[in-house]
């Protein structure tokens, strides 16, 4: 696609950036140029030149070699093990850093919207999945609506030990009792208020899909 | 001078186009005749792009670029007909010649019905197609049936009911097209159940069903199929551009005999398919449990030659409520009421489903049906459709303003 009025493409911008810092290593001409460049420094890719991705069935990775085939599906014929076999060992489990309590009942997850991506840079200007979903919103189990005497569509508050979030109630039976579910697309539905900053110890992920809240209706207003 | 009605062989006298096109090279002789002599702006036909399995449609202005455009491709899943609408300004502005084959002319006409393209700035010359084959399938098959791979394939054609491949090495290949679809290769779903397959509502039906004896192999046949298409035929010859001779009557009879049976074929896949589809309730079940995997990409929309409101009414909330997984059904059942009666098995929007649903194989199922109720056949001539929408804006202004729901008044 070419780059709207004076607008450059992204790979320009950035070797234009790297010579005013005086960086070597930059002088790509195209992005096939720094294409080829992730396949110098990439076994898994170095197979998979321009030409074989101009081919309708396309290569897969790993694919280290220009005469090796691609590999559709990992782990096919063996496990990448001693052995080649799949090990399966017992977990000891261990509960999420937050879990609910009475004085936030409700165990909030967060995840994503097949309309939407991360933090909508893109698809929020998207005119059609704009349309599909426009503003964030948390989804809520009927029965806990129902208690709570909150309506479909509207405003509660959501509060955990880190912070607070406003956003449009959603009741659903999609999601279940004393759960609710956010995505992280919104900034006016920020989910990231509210979840847990507790890391993995393995991985260093944090656990955003798990943090308890409380909801609250918004009185004096409506 | 020509006469519609007539039928000829027909070549070019440029020994330039000659070497680079197939069976005379009549149909590039006759595009750049038109060209050079501005009987048309512009020309959009279909070259080869990264390999033989990518066709890639162009507009050409240079007369010189035209011998690109020679010779046949049918790994193309191309339609042209909504390129004109969307890229071309509906050839309101400009003169036009376009390639078509059955399904470009069909689109083209219903877009013409439509208001969408000027059918009188637009110079169709037809070529008769037996069909095409997914890019993905054609290299899959290759490889899998032929042996062979497919980046040595210099030049591949269907011919008396088979599929024929030359490789770089100058070796032909050839398997019955039975063989190769009974196992899942072969054309695309929509190119079987096909029955257009000499485009006679264009203005010349071009092809090389029907050329016997000496011109075997070097003359087009081309029948003439309008006052358009016999004037620019008749002025081509009287300039040199192209020679003709009248067509063997054994020739005649031949190319009758290939198209019964291509049209018999036709009808044999439509029978599979559509008794494969059950009828009534099993039918709709079908239908449903495949499109509950659409993501709403809208890419059915955006290729159908019937689709060209400017306010869809899949995107009217009170219809289709947005943001909602699985995709509301109706989003579906939309396309269906609107498209059906007009639907010209063009396959657009199956192929490119990117959830791969059956799209074209159910609305051809919904078309037949509809033709055999109310005896309108889509895509043949000017006749306006059974119950679309033709004038969208007037359409809604009138509902608007009655208050009506009713937008096909069927029982009037």
């Amino acid at each position: 696609m070419e780059p709207p009025g004076d607008a450059k493409e992204d790979w320009q911008i950035f070797v234009d950036l790297a010579h005013k810092l005086g960086l070597q290593g930059f002088d790509f001409n195209s992005p096939e140029d720094i294409w080829n460049d992730v396949r110098r420094v990439t076994p898994s890719m170095s197979g998979i030149s321009y030409a074989r991705m101009e081919k309708p069935e396309s290569v897969h990775w790993p694919c280290p070699s220009e005469d090796h085939p691609g590999t559709p599906i990992l782990h096919r014929e063996k496990f990448a093990s001693a052995d080649g076999l799949g090990h399966f060992f017992g977990l000891e489990h261990r509960p999420p850093a937050e879990v609910a309590d009475t004085e936030y009942p409700f165990t909030l997850m967060t995840g994503r919207l097949l309309f939407h991506y991360h933090t909508r840079t893109q698809t929020g200007r998207a005119e059609l999945l704009h349309h599909e979903v426009p503003a964030g919103y948390v989804q809520i189990n009927s029965e806990d609506a129902a208690r709570l005497k909150i309506q479909n569509g509207e405003k509660i508050k959501l509060t955990s030990r880190r912070g607070e979030v406003e956003t449009i109630a959603k009741v659903t039976d999609e999601v279940a009792p004393g759960v609710l579910m956010m995505t992280m697309h919104f900034g006016d539905a920020a989910a990231n208020m509210l979840t847990n900053t507790a890391l993995d110890p393995l991985s260093k992920m944090p656990e955003l899909k798990h943090s308890a809240v409380k909801v609250e209706k918004i009185t004096g207003v409506q | 001078m020509a006469a519609k009605g007539d039928m000829v062989y027909a070549w070019t006298t440029s020994p330039d186009i000659a070497s680079v096109a197939e069976c005379g090279g009549a149909v590039t002789g006759l595009l750049k005749y038109a060209l050079e002599n501005k009987i048309v702006d512009a020309v959009l036909a279909v070259k080869k792009g990264v390999d033989l399995y990518d066709a890639v449609p162009t507009i050409i202005t240079d007369p010189a670029e035209l011998s690109e455009t020679a010779g046949s491709l049918h790994c193309g899943t191309l339609l042209l007909s909504k390129l004109v609408k969307k890229y071309l300004g509906g050839a309101e502005d400009m003169r036009l010649a376009v390639t078509v084959k059955g399904c470009d002319a069909m689109g083209l006409y219903e877009l013409a019905k439509r208001n969408q393209v000027n059918l009188d700035n637009l110079l169709m010359i037809g070529v008769n197609c037996g069909g095409s084959v997914s890019p993905v399938t054609a290299r899959k098959m290759i490889r899998e049936k032929f042996g062979v791979d497919p980046d040595d394939v210099v030049k591949e054609e269907i011919d008396k009911g088979q599929f024929i491949i030359v490789t770089k090495d100058g070796q032909h290949k050839g398997i019955s097209m039975d063989e190769l679809e009974d196992e899942g290769y072969g054309r695309r779903s929509n190119c079987r159940r096909c029955k257009m397959k000499v485009p006679r509502q264009a203005d010349l039906a071009c092809g090389n069903w029907g050329v016997i004896g000496d011109k075997a192999g070097k003359a087009t046949f081309v029948e003439v199929c309008s006052e358009k298409g016999a004037d620019l035929l008749s002025r081509a010859a009287k300039a040199g551009a192209i020679a003709t001779e009248p067509a063997n009557p054994k020739g005649i009879e031949i190319r009758g005999k290939v198209e019964n049976a291509m049209l018999k074929l036709g009808d044999k896949w439509r029978g599979r398919y559509f008794e494969g589809l059950g009828e009534g309730k099993e039918r709709l079940q079908k239908m449903m449990e495949d499109a509950s995997r659409c993501i709403k990409c809208y890419a059915c929309i955006e290729n159908c030659p019937i689709c060209y409101c400017e306010e869809c009414s899949t995107k009217k909330p009170y219809l289709v409520p947005p943001g909602v997984l699985p995709v509301p059904f109706m989003f579906h059942l939309i396309r269906f009421a609107h498209v059906a009666d007009s639907c010209v098995n063009c396959g657009q929007c199956e192929e490119n489903c990117p959830m791969e649903i059956a799209n074209s194989l159910y609305m051809h199922a919904l078309q037949t049906d509809m033709e055999r109720m109310f005896g309108h056949t889509p895509g043949v001539d000017m006749e306006l459709p059974v119950l679309a929408l033709v004038e969208e804006q007037a359409e809604r202004q009138r509902l608007s303003a009655t208050g009506s729901d009713q937008i096909f008044d069927v029982f009037k």
